[in-house]
């Protein structure tokens, strides 16, 4: 374990290219972070058709890395102008930018780049620590299991998007699952839903889907929204290096502080359905409680923007264990970089413990080698990536597009695929306007076809006893309690409508 | 509008898996059973579903939809609550409270409507014309005409960043991931017709 630990590192830092495709993830991801209207799963959903046919190991890693460092970048709007990148920065707003309005944006933005960045290394440790925890219970499972498992990511996926709308995200994962058997039927030869056209005959491709499903609803809403932000002061923009390093001192001066909210991160990122800015409130109310002055928490507290900033990232390195050893993506984000592994490649399962432990401490690595990158590179670019955030959307809508319908072409290289693309963008855009989830999709496209393999093996195996087997219930009680906690919120909800909606979501 | 046009419309997008269901099961049916086990699997659930989700929108037709994009002091102002919950202690944040917050300027119902149809019309456009005349023609054409008509830059500033961009673009895949961009249908076309 201990060789392939840093035989693993030592392959990654010795070679140049994936260190310099680290390098550009980087870049990306900091950019994407900061720049409005593009997301974390959007950036994975624009970069696959770039990694497609790389080698894999230098594929993951930019992918994995530039979604890693997506986060850190994100808090630098929250914390100048009070204007909360997504659903994780919310927290860091209530006192970065009480920070910056007293002057303090520097010391602010030192302590969340670090903390952020120290986030996801303690982040991928609590992933390796859980390794050899975790090593025979991926191996006890069976293919009966991995059919159980699709069924239980879509639930889990599905409830991450939110208790009341549990079935349309079962739905919208059901109609992934759906469109995973299109093309051709190993056991038969029938050519399901694909008629004469052949290029359907291999499936429908991974890349246009995603791409059709998360990318162009979203541009088209970005392009119709508008989306420039003003009345904000850009003089919060000016601080000096010695604020920064200050802030960055923080992180140490609250080390015990920083040490438990990685843990909380990083186990809120392995259970599948917690995510969102689940952890960063979590770590939030935290510091608060074990505060010995908490009357300053919201006025612009430091070790308020630490918590939540090391949670988010921690998560990361969290929710890559379900997502990489059980196929079950931790986030909505995850779900997307785990179609894009597939693409790469890279099956997830227990084959990623027997046959490809070096690739798994590679991600490993590449989250800490990633995130100690970006530290660095933020603190001599901050100032001027805050500007970024000023982009008129509409500029980048029309570019954003066309590496879409690139991406889509040269996945396969069939036009017809610009066909699919239009057809799955209308539904896409549908599902958007009508408020539907579209991460479960991805999870059931992605894992329909493991799961027809694993149920025709379980049923070959064992027949429909299968679902009687131990491990089996289990995983059937899981979805059942996942389905009949989403169902008691709602009518909770529905009883109490004056409450707000939950900050956990 | 009635409850019922409400349900119809809140309901549109069920009503569309519904009937993407019912045709995929109805296509499966006919297929020789080891083919059609996981379509049906699957789809008899997701019809079931689909029902069960129709049922909840009509149950729930007379209720108004709550505003989805709430703005971000009424958020702080629920953090705020959710967090004195949580802890067991009054909180208050200034940014709930605060006077002039940052805001996004979003386009009016009116305009947002144009600009859908707008966008909607240009991706279409885009997909359109690149299966007929190909990358190298759909998309500078594309670009400049976005830039310079919907985000309302200047036609120079237009026209050099569509050339840069399409530029970039091809470098990057026909030289650099050596993957050739197509021509389109027009395009092979005219090659197949100076060929001969």
């Amino acid at each position: 374990m201990i060789e392939t630990m840093f035989g693993s590192l030592g392959a990654m830092l010795s070679s140049p290219s994936i260190m310099g495709m680290m390098l550009l993830a980087v870049l990306i991801g900091l950019v994407v972070g900061v720049t409005p209207g593009i997301g974390g799963r959007l950036s994975i959903a624009l970069a696959i058709p770039f990694v497609y046919g790389m080698d894999k190991v230098a594929g993951a890693v930019f992918l994995l890395t530039m979604h890693a460092v997506n986060g850190t970048s994100g808090q630098i709007s929250s914390i100048m102008f009070g204007v909360p990148g997504d659903g994780d920065d919310a927290a860091t707003t209530i006192d970065g930018y009480p920070m910056a309005k007293k002057g303090e944006a520097g010391r602010a933005l030192g302590a969340s780049i670090t903390a952020s960045g120290v986030g996801g290394i303690l982040g991928a440790v609590v992933f390796a620590l859980m390794i050899p925890v975790l090593e025979p219970v991926v191996l006890a499972f069976s293919p009966a299991e991995f059919f159980l498992l699709a069924i239980l990511g879509i639930t889990f996926i599905a409830f991450l998007a939110g208790g009341d709308n549990i079935f349309k995200g079962i739905i919208v994962g059901l109609f992934g699952m759906m469109l995973a058997t299109v093309g051709m039927d190993p056991t038969t030869g029938i050519a399901r839903y694909s008629g004469d056209f052949l290029f359907l005959w291999d499936g429908l491709s991974l890349v246009t889907a995603v791409l059709a499903i998360f990318a162009v609803p979203e541009m088209i809403a970005l392009g119709t929204r508008g989306g420039s932000i003003s009345g904000v002061s850009k003089d919060t923009a000016k601080f000096s290096w010695r604020q920064l390093i200050d802030g960055a001192l923080e992180v140490p001066r609250h080390w015990w502080l920083v040490i438990r909210t990685s843990i909380i991160g990083a186990v809120i990122g392995i259970i599948p359905g917690l995510g969102g800015s689940a952890a960063a409130w979590m770590c939030y109310g935290h510091a608060v409680q074990t505060s010995k002055t908490p009357e300053r928490f919201g006025h612009g507290a430091v070790e308020g923007v630490i918590a939540p900033e090391t949670a988010s990232n921690a998560k990361e390195g969290g929710s890559l264990l379900p997502t990489l050893f059980f196929g079950i993506p931790g986030s909505s984000g995850m779900a997307v970089l785990m179609g894009a592994f597939l693409i790469l490649g890279i099956q997830p399962g227990p084959a990623m413990l027997t046959e490809n432990l070096p690739l798994v401490w590679t991600l490993i690595w590449a989250l800490v080698v990633g995130n100690i990158i970006a530290i660095f590179i933020l603190f001599f670019v901050v100032r001027w990536a805050a500007m970024l955030t000023f982009v008129n959307g509409l500029i980048l809508v029309p570019f954003i597009l066309t590496l879409v319908v690139v991406g889509a072409y040269v996945s396969e290289g069939q036009w017809q695929n610009l066909v699919i693309l239009a057809i799955l963008s209308a539904i896409g855009y549908g599902l958007l306007k009508a408020d539907w989830p579209r991460a479960p999709f991805v999870i059931g496209l992605v894992l329909g076809k493991i799961a027809e393999e694993s149920l025709n093996k379980a049923l070959g195996l064992w027949g429909p006893s299968f679902f009687l087997r131990p491990l089996s219930l289990v995983l059937i009680g899981l979805i059942a309690i996942t389905i009949g906690y989403a169902v008691w919120r709602q009518v909770k909800a529905a009883r109490n409508p004056s409450r707000g909606p939950e900050i956990v979501t | 509008m009635n409850s019922a046009s409400t349900f119809v419309s809140r309901s549109a997008m069920t009503f569309v898996m519904l009937a993407i269901f019912i045709t995929m099961v109805a296509i499966a049916s006919a297929w020789p059973e080891e083919a059609s086990f996981m379509p049906l699997v699957i789809g008899i659930p997701g019809i079931g579903l689909c029902l069960l989700q129709l049922f909840l929108d009509w149950r729930n037709r007379g209720k108004t939809k709550q505003q989805s994009e709430e703005d971000l002091k009424q958020a702080m102002r629920e953090a705020e609550e959710k967090v004195s919950r949580m802890t067991g202690r009054q909180m208050r944040f200034d940014v709930a409270h605060e006077m002039t917050m940052p805001v996004e300027e979003i386009a009016s119902a009116a305009t947002a409507r144009g600009r859908e149809k707008l966008m909607i019309a240009a991706f279409g456009g885009l997909v359109a014309g690149v299966i007929l005349f190909g990358f190298l023609v759909a998309l500078p054409v594309f670009l400049a005409l976005f830039l310079r008509y919907i985000a309302g830059l200047r036609w120079r500033t237009s026209l050099l960043a569509a050339l840069v961009a399409t530029a970039v673009l091809f470098g990057l895949f026909e030289f650099v991931l050596k993957a050739q961009l197509y021509r389109g249908l027009v395009g092979g076309y005219l090659a197949d017709a100076m060929g001969q």
